[in-house]
């Protein structure tokens, strides 16, 4: 133990001039930010950055300049063995980046205490990064420094080294990240420090076992250079084989899950089944994530439709959701791999109560099950803001218009053929393609508009606030025109192919959802332990996300039926 | 088990670096108490014998023993019984002559400061000088005080004279690596002086083609030339084909 001490004290003498340059540099960090007038927060900024600094100096000297002068090989023959001289390198490095990050704290630390505020010295010991992340980045730098100053013999080339060693880790463990994202939920990924402290570890060993082979084979350099490459490429392909057999597919993973969200549900005509989105929390906005699956109510069966890569969207759907009694429920899936070529969308019927699947291979990928078959949209944007022509076209008519000027989010196409409504301006309109007319619907200025499932009814909210619903094939009003003042937004209630049912969703936290049936101004309050993701399944009720994250199920009245899919939630 | 009681005896030694052949399958014996001069041309495998020797160079085959030790396995447990003087010793830039001393007395167990102190006073060497001010000569005195402050049961010397001049030459090699003699203990130097071979050795063992050609005593090896190899000639030329030692 003497013995590792003094080479230990040793080393430390030796990274002098490393620890000065250090040194100064961070009374000239510290100067340079209090003479710029930067608060404690910002020195606590500043200060981890040079500590990373500092130990890619440390790291990068460590061996490098020992290797190059023969003072190496002069300490090979020392009566100590390599793994004492590289476990004394070792705590000579963690010891000079002690006495740098001391004298940082310290320095600092001193002046906010003499001349700082109140609170400035404990606003800058809390801003410092928590001390196992910095350890972590510390660590993973250090290795690299380390393992990249066995292989050369010059400290600023080991620098630059390591720096392009630390690049390509960050890199790829980017590519990992992505990859791991479509292939599942993976231990690895939630633990970043845990992988970072591995990899650093793993760098350490690297370096070591160079360091003794390299000892034992005195005078031949290449014998470090290569080790440290193969062990560099064990322990990529270790990495990557460790990031493969830890994932699993999101598809394999199972819908309880909690690290899946679960998205609102669509129903099948007959109410019998739902479908709905699945993706992991947070990754709802990358297409390749979503998993579209099928669950029948009655016996809570349920399976996969589409899994993660497969779900292709486009511009006038998002590739499934919604489920007719004329075309299904289209699911506009790919094979997980494109270069197969083999689109596999899918259809699903609903008859007598039984699912029935089809492949659809002549349904191209960038159609719209929602657009009725009469019209073709073609939309451009013409470069002016919030201008847009829309080209549409009747099959079989040969009837084109274009339209162009602010037509806000939509142009609603009738399941009638050769009428639309669109809205020019601020107002509404229904075209006739026929004879070309056009009616403006609504006196005043319209706010929000949105299209019924089974896309008969529009739902349009004017500035004033009120609530009309339109018919799609005339423009007529289905239902009296209402003004709400208890701040609830209504919006259609998807799913069951009607036009029936609206959910009015509460502006205010402690409001309650509401559901309203149009046909005969029937409105409930929904149980609070429940959220506004509903799904109307015929006469059976409705099915929605709860607070939880469960999938349930409840009757017309609100009153709960089945939990669909626990996923762990408490529920009173 | 090894029952030969030499400090060093070495079997089918092979060493080759990045395929080419140093070493091949060399066998040799230190007796116990000898001085053994190791002549051999340049880039013969001398320095390579000596590292394989003090463990910092794994030999790729055969079987090494020195002071009853594996040096590949034991090579630290080894070198502190053992003094080696390399050619050349590099130190950092801060040391003093006295720094290194003292941080190698940290390192050896048997480390005598009276012995230091009296080799520094024989070879009168200034330890308060850095390291990196010493004269060539001036840094092989450090050597050799470093490789014998500790008493070494056997002593490696590569080419440690070497950077002497002629007048310290003779002292140093009498009063020092004789006292050790004296005291019957094992010398194994690397040289290609026949003056300090005289003065130190008595017996020459010759490295040729990767293997020992002829080993001898001196007194023999000067009286009678075997198979072509003289001593003079071996330190002339030493580039001996294998076949004639046979």
């Amino acid at each position: 133990m003497k013995t590792w001490f003094e080479l230990l004290v040793h080393d430390l003498r030796n990274a002098g001039t490393s620890l000065g340059v250090a040194a100064f540099l961070t009374v000239a960090c510290l100067v340079v930010l209090h003479g710029t007038a930067a608060g404690p927060i910002q020195t606590a900024t500043a200060l981890p950055l040079l500590w990373c600094l500092c130990a890619l100096l440390f790291a990068s000297d460590s061996f490098a300049t020992d290797l190059a002068s023969g003072r190496l090989a002069t300490r090979a023959t020392l009566p100590v063995c390599a793994r004492s001289l590289w476990s004394a390198k070792l705590a000579g490095f963690a010891a000079s980046l002690s006495l740098i990050v001391g004298l940082g704290i310290t320095l600092e630390g001193g002046w906010q205490w003499i001349s700082g505020g109140e609170k400035s010295l404990t606003i800058f010991l809390g801003a410092l990064p928590p001390p196992g992340k910095t350890l972590t980045v510390v660590a993973l730098i250090g290795s690299a420094g380390m393992l990249c100053s066995l292989m050369v013999e010059s400290a600023l080339t080991a620098m630059l080294l390591a720096g392009l060693v630390l690049g390509a880790l960050w890199g790829l463990s980017l590519a990992a990240l992505e990859t791991v994202k479509v292939t599942g939920p993976n231990t690895l990924t939630e633990n970043p420090s845990t992988v970072a402290v591995a990899i650093a570890g793993a760098l350490l060993f690297i370096g070591l076992l160079a360091f003794t082979r390299a000892q034992r084979k005195l005078g031949d350099s290449a014998v470090r250079v290569r080790t440290v490459l193969i062990g560099a490429l064990v322990l990529v392909l270790g990495l990557a084989g460790t990031v493969t057999a830890t994932s699993m597919r999101w598809s394999t993973y199972g819908l309880k899950d909690r690290r899946l969200d679960i998205f609102p549900p669509i129903a099948s005509p007959d109410g019998r089944f739902i479908a709905f989105e699945a993706a992991p929390s947070g990754g709802a906005r990358d297409v390749r994530l979503p998993s579209v699956w099928v669950l029948d109510l009655e016996t809570r069966e349920h399976h996969l439709l589409a899994g993660p890569g497969q779900l292709t969207r486009n511009a006038y759907n998002d590739g499934w959701k919604s489920w007719t009694e004329e075309n299904g429920l289209c699911v506009l899936a790919q094979d997980r791999w494109l270069w197969t070529g083999k689109p596999e969308s899918l259809r699903m019927r609903a008859i007598n109560a039984e699912l029935h699947q089809e492949s659809i291979e002549d349904l191209p990928l960038v159609g719209a099950p929602r657009l009725p078959d009469w019209a073709i949209v073609k939309e451009t944007r013409t470069g002016k803001a919030r201008v847009r022509s829309v080209y549409m076209g009747w099959k079989g008519k040969e009837i084109e218009r274009t339209f162009e000027g602010v037509l806000g989010r939509d142009v609603f196409v009738s399941p009638t053929p050769g009428r639309i409504i669109l809205r020019r301006d601020k107002s509404l309109v229904l075209f006739d393609f026929e004879s070309g007319e056009e009616r403006a619907l609504i006196g005043g200025e319209v706010g929000y508009t949105s299209l019924s499932p089974d896309s008969r009814a529009l739902l349009v909210r004017t500035q004033a606030r009120e609530t009309h619903v339109l018919s799609m094939t005339d423009g007529s009003l289905l239902h009296a025109v209402w003004t709400r003042d208890d701040s609830h937004n209504p919006g259609w209630i998807q799913g069951d192919d009607r036009s029936h049912m609206l959910q009015l969703s509460p502006m205010k936290r402690w409001s309650n959802p509401r559901i309203l049936d149009l046909d005969t101004g029937r409105e409930f309050e929904v149980d609070d332990s429940m959220n506004w993701f509903f799904a109307r399944v015929a006469d059976r009720g409705y099915v929605m996300i709860d607070e939880l994250g469960n999938l349930v199920w409840i009757d017309r009245e609100g009153k709960l039926v089945k939990v669909l899919i626990d996923r762990g939630g408490r529920r009173n | 088990m090894n029952t030969n009681s030499n400090p060093v005896v070495v079997k089918g030694l092979y060493v080759a670096f990045r395929g080419k052949r140093v070493l091949d399958n060399l066998d040799f014996e230190l007796r116990r108490g000898s001085a053994t001069a190791l002549v051999g041309d340049n880039a013969a495998g001398k320095s390579t014998l000596l590292r394989v020797l003090i463990g910092t160079l794994v030999p790729d085959h055969g079987a090494v023993r020195v002071l009853g030790l594996d040096p590949a396995r034991e090579g630290a447990k080894l070198r502190a019984r053992l003094g080696y003087v390399a050619d050349r010793i590099e130190v950092p830039n801060w040391m003093s002559a006295r720094d290194w001393l003292n941080f190698l007395s940290h390192m050896y167990p048997n480390w005598s400061h009276e012995e230091e102190k009296r080799l520094r006073a024989l070879l009168e060497l200034d330890a308060e000088i850095k390291v990196r001010e010493l004269s060539k000569g001036n840094r092989a005195k450090l050597g050799l005080v470093a490789a014998l402050a500790h008493r070494p049961e056997l002593l490696l010397l590569d080419e440690a004279f070497s950077g002497l001049d002629a007048t310290t030459r003779p002292a140093l090699a009498t009063a020092v690596v004789g006292h050790l003699r004296d005291e019957g203990r094992t010398i194994l130097m690397v040289s290609h002086s026949l003056s300090d071979i005289e003065r130190v050795c008595d017996r020459v063992a010759v490295l040729s083609g990767g293997r020992i050609v002829r080993e001898d005593e001196l007194e023999t090896f000067a009286r009678a030339p075997r198979g072509g190899i003289d001593l003079e000639t071996a330190l002339r030329r030493a580039q001996v084909p294998a076949e004639v030692a046979a």
